[in-house]
């Protein structure tokens, strides 16, 4: 099953970047950065999958498009940033991994912002009856 | 090319490297050591790089980024 080449392939990585860490310390951060791809790239599929389904569900139930695919972007955007924040973390680099969460949060602010104003005129609606 | 090898081939440069840089060490020519441990950064910086936009691209399509 999936899950088993995934982990089979994390485990490998974990020993062979220990080796290449004492040896050579620039090579250290390479090996995390490819597994790690190589992990997301096989669970690519079933994310894509899910995010079909969704979308697709909210389409039937008739929530307004709109206010989903912002809430997917999010989504992918956190996805995004959290990858490479790790990635940067676990090479030693607190401060860049800090300012690449800071820029994801900065894009799901600015991507929140109509959502935040149309909940607002609702609101206000609702008052004045 | 999959992951898999990538991940061997990554391994394989990086214990090359540090093999040739010991021996360049132990040789005298320290500056040709830190020759081949660039080289040997930079080739794989690139294998790794195109790893990198395919996951990138992939997943902006999934979300619609």
């Amino acid at each position: 099953m999936e899950i088993v080449r995934i982990a089979g392939v994390g485990l490998i990585g974990a020993v062979i970047s220990i080796l290449i860490r004492r040896a050579r310390p620039e090579f250290s951060m390479m090996v995390p950065v490819v597994i790690s791809f190589t992990i997301m790239a096989a669970a690519a599929p079933y994310l894509r999958e899910v995010v079909g389904e969704l979308s697709s569900l909210w389409g039937s139930v008739g929530i307004n498009g709109a206010y989903m695919t912002v809430i997917v972007k999010i989504i992918g955007v956190s996805y995004l940033a959290s990858i490479s924040a790790e990635l940067c973390r676990d090479a030693g680099e607190k401060a860049i991994a800090a300012k690449i969460e800071l820029g994801g949060k900065l894009m799901i602010l600015a991507m929140s912002v109509p959502l935040i104003t149309r909940m607002l005129d609702l609101v206000r609606e609702i008052m004045r009856i | 090319m999959t992951g898999v090898d990538l991940i061997f081939r990554v391994a394989a440069i990086g214990i090359l490297v540090a093999v040739l840089n010991m021996l360049l060490c132990r040789a005298g020519r320290d500056d040709q050591a830190m020759m081949t441990t660039i080289a040997g950064l930079i080739v794989v910086l690139l294998m790794v790089i195109r790893e990198i936009s395919n996951l990138f691209t992939t997943i902006q399509e999934i979300f619609g980024l």
